[in-house]
């Protein structure tokens, strides 16, 4: 199990007036392989849970183990710990500082004291991994970079450490529509092939929706819940009560749904959408001839919804190409 | 002649021996009691046509006219800045004073103005953005959502005829940016006020009445919510058309739906359900 808490609490300023309960009593288990999203309000401590993760913020009380690594202790190996666990912050490129993107991209794995071949091995796997054309701009200085590709040095930098664990915060704000997509298919490509295990904090209920398996909810220092995408957005109740916003794909098919069209209100991906759409389309106009008896519907529409858009989304597609 | 106008404007950044033109050729006009967003991928030259606005740059060439008075002559600015007031993007780099009201100050204290009005002034900005309660607070305890507003409400106290948010909600959560829309729909409401919203949120551009979008410094399209049915087109400059409509696209495709001109779930639904 890469991560584990247990009844982990932190305040901030313990024993002064200031004093502010950040966590209370979160226990969490993130398994080999999660995509895990965390969300909730500003404040709802997000942020101190993920510091948490590679000992930036230590336990004041309850436990937290990462990759077999308990954490509660003063000493840790931090090396070990920071190799283990890659953390990219809100608007990484800030933190930009060398005179080249080599040097910047090296500065982990020099303080290792990797050997250098070993180090521009790695400099060169993770500037690829991150989509930069590793003579191109190796030489060039980080700020003479665009936006975009100022925060993907910056991400590259984090996985010279070679990480099995990826925490981003915030990975996409402030991009563009195309930075927002190249930056998420980014991490879906370093997630496929360097840490199997991802967790992201993100505001963005769609991008959250779509990419994660599971989808932790935090809400005034506690884990309200940990559940999937397809489960937490048809929960009316929790998403009142914690002021939780739709993805904008759920809202639609809600919208669709209560004026009748026979989709899943649990869809959160924008093709799942529009597959579910092309096949309920297709469905009422087969359901208005009289050849399928109506148990024959009936059943049909008791497939679980994962099912049911995995078949809206083959039926849907395979017509697509006979329709051009 | 429009209350903001952009006259064959172009900008560049020096950075040293490389010259980066920021803006091009950008000829615009904005009349009073408009509400125009202004979108473009990141690096367009969005930003650089905020700080064009009010003379925190002044162009290379071309030249910008607020209310008539060129942003070029020193003695306009005063005049110019009175009447166009921006909201950058990051909360925390906008506050000044310890105390809200202190901060909301700082615009009429630097106009001259008598202390009643000066009073008068904050408490109105304050309750314009519904931050009245928290006046004599202080900053730094708010979310993000309340200092944008905060900032909103210093940029006010000027009483300015045209609002300019430099991607005023790119940093905060959904809360927050609900929380600024809102204010930026009651003072369109209460106030006729004239709004130039920068933004890279399809669903934002989409509240207002003309989208102006900015490529490579340049401006390529201007117009009503027409502009979306380019959606291809939208996406081929790294910007992309609001969901509804990119879903109805698909649709279209799909042999499913006659017509894709369609913004908003409502619309979509009604298409459908036919």
């Amino acid at each position: 199990m890469p991560i584990v808490t247990e009844q982990l609490s932190y305040v901030y300023s313990p024993k002064s007036p200031f004093a502010k309960q950040a966590l209370n009593g979160v226990t969490l288990t993130v398994a080999d392989g999660d995509f895990l999203g965390v969300i909730g309000h500003t404040g709802s401590g997000k942020s101190t849970l993920a510091g948490h993760f590679n000992a930036l913020i230590r336990v004041q009380s309850g436990r937290v183990e990462v990759d077999g690594i308990d954490l509660r202790p003063k000493k840790l190996d931090f090396k070990l710990l920071r190799s283990t666990v890659g953390m990219v912050f809100q608007y990484p490129e800030y933190q930009l500082f060398d005179e080249s993107v080599e040097r910047d991209v090296g500065f982990g794995p020099r303080n290792l004291k990797i050997p250098p071949d070993e180090i521009a091995e790695r400099v060169r796997e993770s500037l690829e991994m991150v989509g930069l054309d590793y003579e191109g701009v190796r030489r060039r200085s980080p700020f003479e970079l665009s936006g975009g590709q100022k925060r993907r040095v910056a991400l590259a930098g984090v996985l010279a450490m070679r990480p099995k664990i990826l925490v981003l915060d915030e990975p996409t704000a402030g991009l563009d529509p195309r930075g927002k997509a190249e930056i998420l298919e980014l991490i879906r490509r370093v997630k496929k092939y360097m840490c199997p295990t991802v967790i992201m904090i993100s505001h963005n209920m769609d991008e959250i929706a779509a990419n994660c398996n599971k989808i932790a909810v935090m809400s005034g220092g506690s884990l309200v819940c940990v559940l999937p995408p397809e489960e937490l957005f048809t929960r009316g109740d929790l998403l009142k009560e914690h002021g939780i916003e739709m993805p904008a794909v759920t809202r639609i098919a809600n919208a669709l749904a209560d004026r009748g069209l026979d989709i899943p209100r649990s869809l959160v991906r924008e093709d799942d959408l529009v597959a579910a759409i092309v096949a309920a389309k297709r469905g009422a106009i087969k359901a208005a001839t009289p050849a399928k008896p109506e148990r024959a519907q009936k059943a049909e529409n008791n497939i679980p919804h994962t099912d049911a858009v995995k078949d809206a989304a083959k039926k849907g597609g395979d017509e697509c190409v006979t329709f051009r | 002649m429009g209350f903001i106008k952009f006259e064959n404007v172009s900008y560049a950044y020096n950075s040293g021996a490389a010259e980066t033109p920021a803006v091009v050729d950008f000829s615009f006009e904005v009349n009073e009691g408009e509400f125009v967003a202004l979108v473009g991928h990141n690096g367009s030259g969005k930003s650089t046509v905020a700080k064009l606005v009010n003379g925190l740059l002044l162009p290379d060439e071309g030249a910008v006219y607020v209310d008539g008075m060129s942003t070029a002559e020193r003695s306009n600015l005063f005049e110019i800045r009175k009447r166009v007031g921006v909201v950058f993007q990051n909360p925390d780099n906008q506050m000044i004073a310890t105390i809200i009201e202190d901060d909301v100050a700082f615009g009429p204290e630097n106009l001259g103005l008598p202390p009643a009005e000066i009073s008068a002034r904050v408490g109105w900005a304050l309750e314009c953005v519904g931050m009245g309660e928290h006046r004599k607070g202080t900053p730094f305890r708010l979310s993000g959502g309340q200092k944008q507003r905060v900032a909103i409400a210093g940029v006010l106290a000027i009483k300015p005829r045209v609002l300019v948010l430099d991607e005023s909600t790119s940093m905060l959560d959904p809360v927050g940016r609900a929380e600024v829309l809102r204010v930026v729909g009651s003072l369109r409401k209460n106030e006729n006020m004239t709004v130039i919203m920068i933004t890279h949120f399809m669903e934002e551009a989409l509240l207002a009445d003309r989208i102006a979008v900015l490529n490579g410094g340049r401006l390529v399209m201007d117009g009503g919510r027409e502009i979306f049915k380019r959606a291809e087109e939208l996406e081929s400059i790294g910007l992309s058309a609001p969901l509804v409509k990119r879903v109805a696209m698909k649709l279209r495709k799909a042999g499913v739906l006659d017509d894709d001109d369609i913004l908003d779930a409502d619309a979509l639904a009604g298409a459908l359900c036919r």
